[in-house]
């Protein structure tokens, strides 16, 4: 294997071909307790190259570290893969969720668990560099087999239907995805996406394309209400497999819709906005609404992850620039967000033996920092200003009112919800009269979350680290199909 | 970059304390705390020089938000050098005091981390250049009262007022939010100072409603933020917090942002909308301290009392008298500050008591604070020469062209002075009850207490005579008529209450019994639980229930659709593979009937 960060001529390749190494590693070499090493240092690595990637000033075409191989000229299929400004912002996020993941996964799992974890990564990094239609699918379909093993074997009480709804649901929105892979394709006989975005299509045309493959999208993200897949299989996944497919591998859709739908069929998503944007306005409300009703905190997170996620939607459906950018913001806030979550539920879940908030209460007194900890990221997570949360929402909602001002305004009100749900969560787990004394966060739990929470609250005042990289402004996006 | 020292000084004082963990004890922290405080208020006296050189003031920190004029910046204008020495002054005497008055325990990080951020973050409404920044601030208040009233953690109540103070914050914040949307895709820029060149210059006719529309959400957010009509109902449950907190809270870091937001915003919102705040104001003045009169709850008084002349500060701000309302805002802030911290060494010495019917006869026995106790009721009363007579009548002047509003000014002034005899008399006159041993009031406590009663006593005095300037122009002086019958209102009142209260709570017969009618808030509270909360957990509860439940059971039946329909069962038991296969399969039958409709 080269080194790219020696040879310093970094590759988008190189962020799949890492974690696939690591996941052949972990499946074929008798390592044992070597196995989560590897897939920490497998997202490691992908961080420093992703970070590596993104520093650079992005070339003439936009796509960092760019790479493109003849496979089968004669149907217009390539091995292109590059990473766009969303793209290089996703990786760094995923990279990081799977190196926390892997930290937090406890290094009894067996090497079969850590081979699958690092072959998601190299899935997900794919979906986030494939520059040819085919690949993405290829990828796109690859993230879904280790996923869907992972939840069957590591997961708790109702994973085999969870997996099995979770699997169903899924492959339902890729064939569509598939069939309008192939019907574009072959009709423009090329499936790069860089010459096809130059490829413009009718009207009509677009809005069937752009339909077959938001059926994948929408159901990954999950948009409402095609997300009746996630609360189960949140709460049956293992949790740091929970972290990761709401952390990173939602944002595979997000960036999906971005790429692909925007960029391939702006005229398309442009007919398509209205009922889009009202969906997601509507389901940002829907969750929060949802959140509020729950007593688990796994069904807490899903729900409260979900209204972030609908919320990121709504900013890409605007249809903006400046949509799509606050959505990027969102979503790598988001990510780090939920991380943090699902790692101090799970810190929380082993002092009180469940994951029941009526089990808990009054636990600030003998566990203050974790008591601190959680208090800063549910009030990142309700949006307040100085942390991450508060950017991405921000940038969300005013580029959406810029264009749909009454659906802005519906889903504005989900600061008023979130506060009833992130509140109450501290309320009933943190004050009152003490049930007993729990040990509060060790070392090891404090080097996890405390960096994760710093970022939260760097990128809360310098979100544009993350914004820069790509393009804003108001302008619709499909003016310039228009002229 | 002095200007950029004030507000970052409390910020990092909250971060060390955060990050210190606790390692360092209770009168370190303590002291760190306040003398970040008192650093940002040594930085501001010191620009007072060169403010009066520059009128405006300004310091960049850098880019922050992708939004036109969303930078991270400040300035300081008009009456913003005022307000940021009266914020930081008192809060360093809060700080101060809070060293003394904190029980013994590992709260204290907590406790001074949160009061440095207060500060900090209302230093940030009165200097940020920009809304989005100014929202910042906005919101981080919100969240120090969350964290401050909800303190004492074991207590149940205190939770839930903490939380209810936030959740009725964050439905002025959603309006306040939709505001700046609304103004930053209209005039798009978030700069305030570009927003009145906007509003001024450029209103054009497609451009009223919106502004219109944005200035009344704004108004929402400051009705929420100032516990005004119909969004006050935050202010009297947060009392559960400690006392100097509600000294804070009243006087110095939060229900006073609205007003600091109408006088900063009042050349950008709409005619309109600034009457409609005078007219909330007077009814809200009217309404609390009706309400007031019949408080048991010694703090309670105090709460229902701020909101009544927060009300009043809203009257002279929406009819456009900055100066008046910024007197009484600075006024208030010092007697206000004042009668906290008195009655916070009345429980403090009485252990806790803060029943008025079982306090009295404390006068004797607390001297220095009855005296400044006195101060502070005096202001209230707004009986010369305490500041409260100065500022009121500032505000009765600028009422002079609406009747109404006068009238609403002066009945309010009537009840004030009132209810603070009431209360006066009642702590300190009445006969004294058995009670325990009284404890002495600390010198870290009683010294911040005299040093905020002096302001409270001679800051109207000096202003009235001159001597002060606040940085704004003055409206004009008040008519001798008009002074005349300020001087018998307050007389009258405080009179009144005196000869009402002086033989105790028991002996006042029938006006205590019809106080006590008012003493309710009218209702509201109740109101709103069967209006608006009981109805959101109903709504919660038949979407979990209802569409949610429905949705899984589509799945679920899709999901058995397939299985019956291609005997799947097995197969996808086997792996998903073959499954997989049928999909594909499905997905060339679409693709053909796409190319064949083409």
């Amino acid at each position: 294997m080269n080194l790219p960060l020696l040879l310093g001529d970094i590759r988008a390749t190189d962020l799949v071909v890492v974690p696939l190494i690591a996941a052949l590693a972990c499946a074929l070499l008798p390592l044992r307790g070597l196995a989560r090493a590897i897939a920490v240092l497998s997202g490691v690595l992908g961080i420093a190259l992703s970070l590596a990637l993104a520093a650079g000033a992005a070339p003439a075409g936009g796509l960092r570290g760019e790479e493109q191989i003849a496979w089968a000229p004669a149907l217009g299929i390539s091995y292109h893969v590059g990473a766009d400004g969303f793209g290089v912002a996703l990786l760094a996020l995923g990279s990081l969720l799977f190196s926390v993941g892997a930290v937090s996964s406890g290094s009894a799992r067996g090497r079969g668990y850590f081979a699958l974890w690092c072959a998601l990564q190299a899935a997900v990094s794919g979906v986030f560099v494939a520059q040819d239609l085919l690949l993405f699918f290829v990828f796109w379909e690859a993230m879904l087999l280790p996923l869907a093993l992972l939840l069957w074997q590591w997961g708790g009480e109702d994973r085999r239907s969870a997996t099995l709804r979770f699997v169903l649901y899924t492959m339902a929105g890729s064939a569509l995805l598939l069939a309008g892979i192939l019907a574009l394709g072959i009709g423009a006989a090329t499936f790069d996406i860089v010459t096809l975005r130059a490829h413009r299509l009718g009207a009509a045309t677009q809005t069937g394309l752009a339909v077959l493959f938001l059926a994948a999208f929408v159901v990954k993200l999950p948009l409402f209400p095609f997300h009746a897949w996630l609360a189960r299989a949140y709460v049956a996944a293992p949790l740091p497999v929970a972290l990761v497919l709401s952390g990173i591998v939602a944002k595979t859709a997000a960036y999906g819709i971005i790429r692909l739908c925007l960029g391939l069929f702006p005229l398309g998503m442009e007919t398509l906005a209205p009922g889009l944007v009202a969906l997601a306005a509507i389901g940002t409300l829907y969750a929060a609404l949802l959140a509020t009703r729950q007593d688990d905190t796994r069904r807490l997170i899903a729900y409260s992850s979900l209204s972030h996620l609908n919320l990121i939607g709504l900013g890409i459906f605007a249809g903006s620039a400046a949509g799509a950018q606050g959505a990027l913001v969102a979503s790598v806030s988001h990510g780090l967000i939920v991380a943090v979550l699902f790692l101090l539920a799970g810190m929380l879940a082993t002092r009180t033996g469940g994951w029941d908030l009526g089990r808990s209460g009054g636990l600030a007194g003998s566990a203050p920092v974790l008591a601190a900890c959680f208090t800063l990221a549910v009030v990142a997570t309700i949006g307040v200003p100085g942390t991450s949360g508060f950017a991405g929402e921000f940038l969300v909602l005013a580029a959406t009112y810029a264009r749909y001002p009454a659906a802005a305004a519906l889903a504005t009100l989900v600061v008023i919800v979130a506060a009833v749900y992130g509140l109450g969560l501290l309320r009933r787990a943190f004050t009152g009269v003490p049930g007993g004394a729990v040990p509060d966060l060790g070392p090891r739990e404090r080097a996890l979350v405390l960096p994760l929470l710093a970022l939260i609250l760097v990128l809360g005042i310098a979100p544009r680290v993350v914004s820069d990289l790509v393009p804003g402004g108001n302008a619709p996006v499909h003016a310039a199909d228009l002229r | 970059m002095t200007l950029a020292l004030v507000p970052l000084l409390p910020l990092a004082g909250a971060m060390f304390i955060a990050l210190a963990g606790g390692r360092i004890g209770r009168k370190t922290t303590g002291t760190i705390g306040t003398l970040a405080i008192t650093l940002a208020f040594g930085a501001a006296l010191s620009m007072v020089v060169s403010v009066a050189e520059h009128p405006r003031l300004a310091a960049r920190l850098g880019a922050w938000l992708p939004v036109p004029g969303a930078d991270l910046s400040l300035v300081l204008e008009g009456a913003g050098l005022g307000l940021v020495l009266m914020v930081t002054g008192v809060s360093a005497l809060i700080g101060l005091y809070s060293i003394g008055y904190l029980p013994a325990g590992p709260g204290a990080q907590r406790y001074f981390a949160a009061l440095d951020l207060f500060v900090a973050a209302m230093l940030l409404v009165i200097l940020a250049d920009n809304l989005v920044l100014l929202f910042a601030g906005w919101e981080l208040v919100g969240l120090c009262s969350y964290l401050l009233i909800g303190h004492e953690r074991e207590r149940p109540a205190a939770a839930v007022a903490a939380q209810k103070a936030f959740v009725v914050n964050r439905v002025g914040d959603a309006a306040f939010l939709v505001g700046i949307f609304i103004f930053a895709a209209t005039a798009r820029t978030v700069n305030i100072g570009d927003l009145r060149v906007a509003s001024i210059e450029h209103l054009r006719p497609d451009t009223v409603t919106p502004f219109l529309i944005a200035s009344a959400l704004l108004l929402v957010g400051a009705l929420a933020k100032s516990a005004q009509l119909p969004l006050h109902v935050w202010l009297p449950d947060a009392m559960e917090g400690p006392t100097p907190v509600s000294a804070l809270i009243h006087a110095a870091t939060m229900v006073t942002a609205g007003v600091v937001l109408l006088i900063r915003l009042r050349e950008v919102l709409a005619p309109e909308v600034l009457f409609a705040a005078s007219v909330a104001g007077a009814a809200t003045a009217l309404f609390a301290a009706l309400v007031a009169v019949g408080q048991r709850d010694l703090k309670r008084v105090l709460a229902w009392s701020t909101i009544s002349q927060v009300g009043l500060m809203f009257v002279a701000a929406g009819l456009g008298a900055v100066f008046a309302a910024l007197f009484h805002l600075l006024a208030h802030a010092f007697f206000k500050a004042t009668l906290f911290l008195g009655a916070g060494a009345v429980i403090h010495a009485t252990d806790g008591e803060q029943d008025l019917t079982k306090l009295g006869g404390l006068g004797r026995r607390l001297p220095l604070t009855a005296a400044t106790v006195a101060v502070g009721a005096l202001g209230l009363a707004a009986i010369p020469p305490a500041s409260g007579f100065f500022s009121k009548e500032a505000i009765a002047v600028a009422a002079l062209d609406q009747p109404l509003l006068l009238g609403a000014v002066l009945v309010t002034s009537l009840l004030s002075a009132f209810y603070a005899a009431r209360l006066y008399t009642l702590v300190f006159l009445a006969p004294a009850r058995a009670m325990p041993a009284i404890h002495r009031t600390p010198l870290s406590m009683a010294a911040p207490l005299v040093l905020v009663a002096t302001a409270a006593l001679a800051f109207g005095g000096l202003v009235g005579a001159h001597v002060l300037p606040l940085g704004l122009g003055r409206e004009s002086e008040a008519p001798a008529w008009l002074l005349a019958a300020s001087i018998i209102l307050g007389l009258g009142g405080a009179t009144g209450g005196w000869l009402t209260y002086r033989r105790g709570a028991s002996a006042a017969g029938a006006v205590e019994r019809i106080a006590a009618r008012a003493a309710g808030g009218f209702g509201v509270d109740r109101l709103y639980q069967a209006a608006l909360v009981e109805p959101f957990g109903r709504i919660a509860r038949g979407v979990d229930r209802g569409v949610e439940a429905a949705n899984e059971r589509a799945i679920d039946g899709f999901a058995g659709l397939l299985v019956r329909g291609g005997g799947l069962v097995q197969r996808l038991q086997a792996g998903s593979v073959r499954g997989y296969e049928a999909l594909l399969l499905t997905g060339a039958v679409i693709l053909l009937a796409f190319w064949s409709l083409r």
